[in-house]
């Protein structure tokens, strides 16, 4: 099983690795685009639809594995921080497979979308320029798949108490309010 | 079964589910999904889901919320805030409270450069707390002062709560920020006031300091603030000045923050990597959220709940200071609970509706809605800023004396409130300035 766990952190890691690429091209492009407008009165050209299609959709797909390793997605503890440990494992574990099932719900028509985009070749026009953007349908799918692997391997490691592998933040642990605050969210 | 009726026992599971810890994305697609599967079946229910989240993302709009939040931990992670506090307290420590007021307009300084209260209440916390204890500040004051303060961080720009409500509420993001402006600076200068009144009252809670530093001190000290005016200035000079628009901002302010680090050589790989991993983490955890919102606008559009709602809400012939007061209770209790972004999306596909029949401006509603979250931030039992506070302090403070030294911020507060509702210029006049 750490096997699996292993491999799951380099997944989650790897989609969240190319999501932070894409923002910092993101950052850049849209830096360079501003400066050129301002002294030249030129553009970066697609800038509108790499921002949009390419880095935006990545950005905001690709790192949902690594945000469930961290447990960062936002909840309310205002109940479940009452639970003992074991309701913690009961509950959180049912969440953790209501939330599988939502995301492989998710997963079958975002992928039937992206190939339905790839044979169709899509691509947009920006200022007589094309740019194929049906790649770009391939990051929610698998965005969303690396999330549910994560948190279904949560799932089975909760409740069947062997060694993960994966480094994920535990949902059963006693609150740690020692945390770096910065990692608290917005 | 009525569409109505759909959609109010979907609104009710929602709740449940909130409850139950269910991530609040999850909750709201999975409940959305359902609803619009019972409502019109599954080909409907699917092809939105297969449209919709990409639909949303793809905004250019919305690139501001990653760049802003990259701006943020940018300077939080290579410590160019530092000086702010430093600069404030050399310059209004001969104040009564003089540390606790460098606290506040310290936090205002950093709540330029981040658009997170709990950023600004975490780095105010490290820096301002230990040096208010040191000079026997009383604690409930000492902490109390920066909870409040760090509340600043989303009402002065940049500010992902305001983002997120221009986009929904389809009004110019670059009009709410200029908004929070004058609703941040209100803010603090009443914040500052009630430390003044505390301290010259009570003069044990805040001994006055015996030392001044020399005007070469200050002036060094001063100094050192310079990456967050710069910041400040390109940002906020640039979107008012009209070369580039809010959008852009956040890219040209994090790059910028990116190169001041760097010229200053306080950003290390570790450093970068981290606010990187930081802006995707939240900006992903924020888009669930925010997909799921959309969905559930879907859903309560389709069954006829939102209409629903807004209906009987209309019906009952309420004047605008009745509705913004029944609004402001309904946000005061959720932000007791909930987390600001989560219950803002989740409430402005009801409140939305309503509003628009109503003749209240959008940009002072925004404001004012980010002003009434952040409270929720800092009220009993759920205030996000304390427990965050308690989390940099450690055990030397408990959170009974933390909650019991935000009481008076909160009267503060209740008073920014009630001029915002009887001087709603106080939001707009800068907005409209603009035009």
């Amino acid at each position: 099983m750490i096997i699996i766990g292993k491999a799951l952190r380099w997944l989650a890691q790897g989609c969240a690795f190319v999501a932070a690429a894409a923002v910092v091209l993101m950052m850049l492009q849209i830096a360079v685009d501003v400066t050129l407008k301002n002294l030249f009165n030129l553009h970066v050209p697609l800038t509108a639809t790499l921002v949009t299609k390419w880095y935006m959709v990545a950005a905001a797909f690709l790192p949902l594995g690594l945000v469930e390793m961290l447990d960062r997605n936002i909840s309310v503890e205002i109940v479940y921080q009452h639970f003992s440990r074991r309701w913690r494992r009961i509950v959180g574990g049912a969440v953790c497979l209501l939330a599988v099932a939502t995301v492989c719900i998710m997963v079958v028509p975002l992928w039937d979308e992206a190939v339905e985009r790839m044979e169709a070749g899509s691509f947009i026009v920006e200022n007589g320029r094309h740019l194929s953007v049906w790649e770009t349908y391939f990051f929610l799918p698998v965005g969303f798949a690396v999330f549910g692997a994560v948190l279904a391997y949560r799932v089975a490691v909760l409740w069947g108490g062997f060694a993960s592998g994966m480094g994920e933040t535990p949902i059963d642990a006693d609150a740690d309010q020692t945390v770096d605050p910065i990692e608290e969210g917005i | 079964m009525s569409g109505e009726l759909i959609g109010l026992i979907g609104l009710a599971v929602v709740l449940l589910l909130l409850v139950l810890r269910t991530p609040i994305g999850i909750s709201l697609i999975a409940v959305s999904f359902t609803g619009i599967y019972i409502l019109l079946g599954p080909r409907p229910a699917l092809g939105m889901l297969a449209t919709l989240p990409y639909d949303f993302a793809a905004k250019w709009t919305l690139s501001s919320v990653p760049m802003f939040l990259l701006m943020g931990f940018v300077c939080y992670h290579a410590g160019l805030t530092r000086g702010l506090f430093e600069a404030a307290r050399s310059l209004l420590a001969w104040l009564p409270g003089g540390l606790a007021v460098a606290s506040v307009w310290g936090a205002a300084g950093f709540a330029a450069v981040t658009g997170s209260s709990i950023a600004c209440a975490a780095a105010m916390g490290r820096i301002a707390v230990p040096e208010m204890l040191r000079a026997k500040y009383s604690p409930a004051l000492a902490t109390g002062t920066v909870a409040a303060a760090g509340t600043l961080g989303a009402l002065i720009p940049p500010s992902i709560l305001m983002i997120l409500f221009g986009i929904f509420a389809e009004v110019p993001i670059s009009k709410l920020f200029l908004g929070g402006v004058g609703a941040g600076l209100i803010t603090a200068l009443l914040y500052m006031s009630v430390i003044i009144i505390v301290a010259t009252v009570r003069p044990d809670f805040a001994p006055r300091s015996d030392t001044t530093d020399s005007f070469s001190e200050r002036i060094r000290l001063l100094r050192q603030t310079w990456p967050v005016v710069l910041l400040l200035l390109i940002v906020i000079g640039g979107m008012f000045f009209g070369l580039f628009t809010a959008t852009e901002a956040g890219a040209v302010g994090a790059l910028a923050a990116i190169l001041i680090a760097m010229g200053r050589r306080s950003l290390g790989w570790k450093g970068f990597w981290e606010a990187l991993k930081e802006t995707i983490v939240a900006t992903a955890s924020l888009f669930l959220i925010a997909v799921g919102a959309t969905l559930l606008t879907r859903f309560l559009t389709l069954s006829g709940a939102g209409d629903f709602i807004a209906d009987g809400i209309i019906a009952m012939n309420a004047s605008p200071l009745a509705l913004l007061l029944g609004l402001c209770l309904i946000y005061l209790l959720m932000g007791m609970f909930l987390d600001p972004l989560g219950a803002m999306l989740l409430t402005l596909p009801v409140v939305l509706p309503i509003l628009d029949g109503s003749g209240i401006d959008l940009i002072w509603f925004g404001v004012f809605l980010v002003k009434f979250l952040e409270i929720g931030m800092i009220t009993p039992p759920i205030g996000l800023n304390v427990f965050v506070l308690k989390g940099v302090i450690g055990p030397s403070v408990s959170l009974t004396t933390i909650f019991r030294g935000i009481f008076l911020f909160l009267l503060a507060d209740a008073i920014a409130v009630a001029i915002f509702i009887a001087f709603p210029a106080t939001i707009t006049w800068l907005p409209q300035l603009m035009e």
